[in-house]
């Protein structure tokens, strides 16, 4: 079974489907990838293939052209609002698979469609991070879907069992040290490597959808601290591509009892912790409420698993009466299995908080003239701030930004009685 | 961000207290986005207390988030049976609606936003005081359950609010209130096989008997064929669960599925009561048959249960020295679910059972792991006040003590939270007459909050207590230049 399914429509962007899944597979295997004309073998019933390979795939592209929404059947009817558009049904199963990773990818010039232009069941695929893939960064482009592709494949099948299974097989695997030596190497240098990556890109985000008003959180993805071993690395890597990967959404879930105007997206690029510049720079450029970089490590400390995250916040743009626009933040999570869905409980609470003070920061702003006569607004937010902190524990990492901004908005503040005194 | 609203269509309920043994209402729960009409029929209308638990969302579509919060509205239901004009409502989604409406959405979000939304809109509008809801997750053979709890002090007028006197002034009322509505708990991580893997005894819940029998049936349906029948109160183990099907052995060695109704909720453990000698009986319902009597056990494994004559449960113990029953009113139940505690603890708080709810809350506490600070806080302040209440026909220095060292675990759990000092300040004054140690947690409350209520108006009366003859919450000495100094640097910052 493959991996990757590209789903397109023939009328549309066929050429580009092609060419797309043929660069694709210098990232991964042939096999690795299923594309409706080239991966079902002959005499195999085309739907129960095609429905075999929804079934099993990890990621889901769903090739748009010019043409996708438009194109007509013999009739003359948009192909589209029928139910059994083999495109329709492709994507509506796909976005019924809660474990998949579905992305739109744009291609020969093509727009996301708009919300009114889709059947109800394809709605959600709005809400799917979008890729352009224009022809003049065709290579750039296809290199960043790939990595992200990557991601969200487990090591073991990214390694496919086929390589050895062919007839170089043998040969393959007395190159093996090599191979390994050469892996360690680029290891080693990533932070070079990644760096011309970036440095070719030039900070420019034309696959990500910019922040209108300027309410969203842009987080990296995380790196692993160099210490990390090996062992724990290939543990790390599942566990962070799910946690603060694609899913980076599932932090609000804090967030939304105390600001629900804030969103979170992923950021295609990783930027390391201590690069501000390159940050902040992000973050003008996607109109971002803030922009989150971090790495991780694992260690084992008296027969408890222990998950160290260091998250690094950036407010955009830089805020002069918060402590310091950039907070550092140590999460430190004991966990009894070393799961996904463990990391998820106990991260989700300090990032929505996370994101709170972001928002807070934001409202204040550059606004200090207008806040001081909005007291109303000011009272929101002392509000939202004493709720959060009266249920904070003693080492609560965040306890001293909080601390910081309430007496900020505490001195500003009128310092009126409040109503309900007994005299 | 805007979300959906929902409402209810219809629900199903048990009413707890009033007749703990038939179904009063049967119908079913539908939750459905709509554009704002309410659609809600009134449940247990006249039922002064109540709680909603929601069906858990099961992005899985295990069919275990039915299963499991069904078990947890029944053991909630278990936890409060005896307690008057009380009741637990069990809302669960018929038609799929939580499937249709979490597609395409992340599933934690949709349960952090828009579920708890639901459930909070639910529970206002059936006008119940709590709603517990959540998500389910399956690990390979784990069990992975989440819940939440939302306090609804709206429905009947600010519940959750700790209103305290003074018994030493008349006029010291203190009102603190709960800043937590949403509480998580710590989640419950089982594994399959021997979560369900159970003997049950059959009872049953029909309002007219059961002169056949219980029926075992085919498959996990009501129209499905009935196999045999089973008398009221035989045993039989059971093997997995599907929504409200247990699938259980048949007598002939078989498969067979029956319906939860008709199975007795026995606890997995109790505890014996710590300072109390428990009796061991060799029957079920029988006093006559004294085995000996025994200290207090923590967690000992429910063998058996059974009911006397008068519906009231006995649980089959092993000790070290004995294996016998042991009646149910002498012994504290050890839920499945640890939030049960602290919601039946909560029932018997706004019940005025105060006794009862201190049990309770003691045994969140002694079972808690890996809960929330927040949510502990919230447990040891109720059960601070549980204590003062209990207490408040005499002095009784145990209790107050024991009061006393509850608030502070309050602030050892949340030192931010300017109420939790309140309380302790509350307790100084107000019945200690400790002035200097109730001025400090007052002047402690104010720097965190300059606004609080509670702590402004506390020192309002101290400062006009001061200047009266005859002082009731403090004696004359404690009013040292010092202690003056203060209470007047505390006026002029806080009440000018």
């Amino acid at each position: 079974m493959s991996d990757i399914f590209i789903s397109y429509r023939r009328q549309d962007a066929s050429g580009s489907a092609g060419r797309l899944a043929d660069h694709l597979e210098k990232f991964f295997t042939e096999k690795a990838i299923f594309r409706d004309v080239s991966a079902i073998e002959d005499g195999q019933d085309f739907g129960e293939a095609i429905g075999k390979q929804l079934k099993s795939c990890s990621v889901f592209l769903a090739v748009i052209g010019p043409r996708w929404l438009d194109a007509v059947d013999a009739n003359g009817q948009r192909r589209l609002n029928d139910p059994e558009d083999w495109p329709r049904k492709e994507i509506r199963v796909a976005l019924q698979r809660n474990d998949i990773r579905v992305i739109p990818v744009l291609v020969d010039n093509a727009r996301l469609p708009g919300e009114q232009e889709l059947p109800d069941d394809l709605k959600p695929l709005l809400k799917r991070n979008a890729r352009l893939i224009t022809d003049a960064g065709w290579d750039d482009e296809i290199k960043r879907l790939a990595r992200s592709i990557s991601k969200v494949m487990s090591w073991h099948r990214r390694l496919r069992l086929e390589w050895f299974l062919n007839p170089y097989g043998v040969m393959l695997f007395s190159l093996l040290p090599l191979m390994l030596l050469a892996g360690s190497i680029i290891y080693i240098r990533k932070d070079i490597i990644w760096a011309d990556t970036a440095k070719q890109s030039n900070l420019e985000f034309p696959d990500i959808q910019k922040s209108i008003d300027g309410q969203t959180l842009f987080v990296s993805p995380y790196e692993l601290f160099p210490s990390t071993s090996k062992n724990h690395e290939k543990q790390l890597n599942g566990i962070f591509d799910i946690v603060l990967g694609h899913n980076v959404q599932i932090f609000l879930s804090k967030l939304t009892d105390h600001a629900p105007n804030i969103g979170i997206r992923t950021l295609p690029i990783a930027i390391h912790s201590s690069d501000s510049e390159k940050a902040i720079k992000a973050g003008l450029e996607l109109n971002a409420l803030g922009i989150v970089t971090g790495e991780g490590e694992i260690e084992n400390k008296s027969g408890e698993t222990i998950v160290n995250l260091r998250s690094t916040f950036y407010v955009i743009p830089r805020n002069e009466h918060f402590s310091s626009n950039r907070t550092e933040i140590q999460d430190v999570v004991p966990i009894s299995k070393l799961s996904p869905l463990e990391m998820d409980k106990r991260l989700g609470k300090s990032w929505g908080q996370n994101a709170v003070i972001a928002y807070i920061v934001k409202v204040l702003d550059g606004t200090k003239t207008a806040l001081e006569k909005d007291p109303e607004k000011l009272e929101d937010l002392r509000r939202m701030l004493l709720a959060m902190r009266s249920q904070m524990g003693s080492n609560d990492p965040l306890l001293k930004d909080v601390q910081s901004l309430f007496s900020y908005i505490d001195n500003i503040l009128p310092t009126a009685k409040p109503a309900g005194v007994k005299q | 961000m805007s979300q959906p609203y929902w409402t209810v269509i219809v629900l199903v309920s048990l009413l707890g207290g009033l007749a703990p043994n038939c179904i009063q209402a049967a119908n079913i729960l539908s939750l459905k986005p709509t554009n704002g009409n309410t659609e809600v029929q009134p449940v247990l209308e006249h039922v002064d207390f109540k709680s909603v638990v929601m069906e858990f969302v099961d992005a899985q579509n295990s069919g275990l988030g039915h299963t499991l919060s069904r078990l947890l509205w029944r053991e909630i239901r278990e936890s409060t049976s005896d307690l008057q004009s009380t009741g637990v409502i069990f809302a669960y989604d018929k038609y799929d609606e939580i499937t249709k409406a979490l597609q395409g959405k992340d599933y934690r979000d949709f349960l952090n936003a828009e579920y708890h939304n639901a459930a909070m809109r639910i529970a206002t509008d059936l006008n119940t005081q709590m709603a517990v809801w959540g998500d389910v997750l399956v690990d390979k053979n784990l069990l992975y359950m989440r819940p939440f709890l939302t306090l609804i002090d709206k429905a009947v007028g600010n519940w959750t609010a700790i209103k305290l006197k003074s018994r030493n002034s008349p006029e010291l009322n203190l009102q603190v209130e709960i800043p937590h509505q949403k509480l998580s708990f710590a989640p419950l991580i089982t594994e399959r096989d021997s979560f369900f893997r159970k003997n049950f005894r059959l009872r049953c819940a029909q309002k007219n008997g059961c002169p056949k029998g219980i029926e075992l049936r085919k498959s996990p349906t009501n129209e499905s064929e009935v196999i045999t029948h089973m008398p009221e109160g035989s045993r039989i183990q059971a093997l997995d669960m599907r929504e409200q099907w247990l699938e259980v052995e048949s007598p002939d060695g078989g498969r067979a599925w029956l319906n939860v109704y008709f199975v007795e909720m026995t606890p997995p453990q109790i505890q014996l009561r710590p300072g109390a000698k428990t009796a061991i009986y060799r029957e079920p319902g029988n006093r006559g048959s004294l085995l000996g009597q025994v200290d207090a056990i923590k967690a000992l494994d429910v063998l058996d249960m059974q009911r006397d004559s008068k519906r009231n449960p006995w649980f089959k113990i092993r000790t070290v020295k004995f294996e016998g029953w042991v009646e149910g009113g002498s012994v504290d139940r050890l839920y499945t679910f640890p939030v049960v505690h602290f919601v039946a603890a909560l029932y018997r708080y706004s019940r005025a059972d105060y006794t009862g709810s201190i049990a309770e809350f003691e045994l969140f506490i002694s079972r808690a792991k890996g809960e929330d600070n927040s949510t502990l806080a919230t447990a040891y302040q109720f059960r601070a006040a549980a204590l003062l209440l209990s207490d408040k026909v005499q002095a009784n220095e145990r209790l107050t003590d024991a009061a006393l060292a509850s608030a502070s675990k309050a602030i050892e759990q949340t030192p931010y939270d300017p109420e939790a000092y309140v309380l302790r300040s509350f307790i100084y004054v107000g019945i200690l007459r400790n002035l200097m140690n109730g001025v400090g947690d007052l002047q402690k409350a104010l720097e965190l909050n300059r606004k609080d209520l509670a702590a402004l108006n506390l020192l309002n009366l101290l400062i006009k207590e001061t200047g009266k003859p005859d002082m009731n919450l403090f004696s004359a000495d404690q009013l040292t230049s010092e202690m003056i100094d203060t209470l007047r640097n505390l006026e002029t910052r806080y009440l000018r």
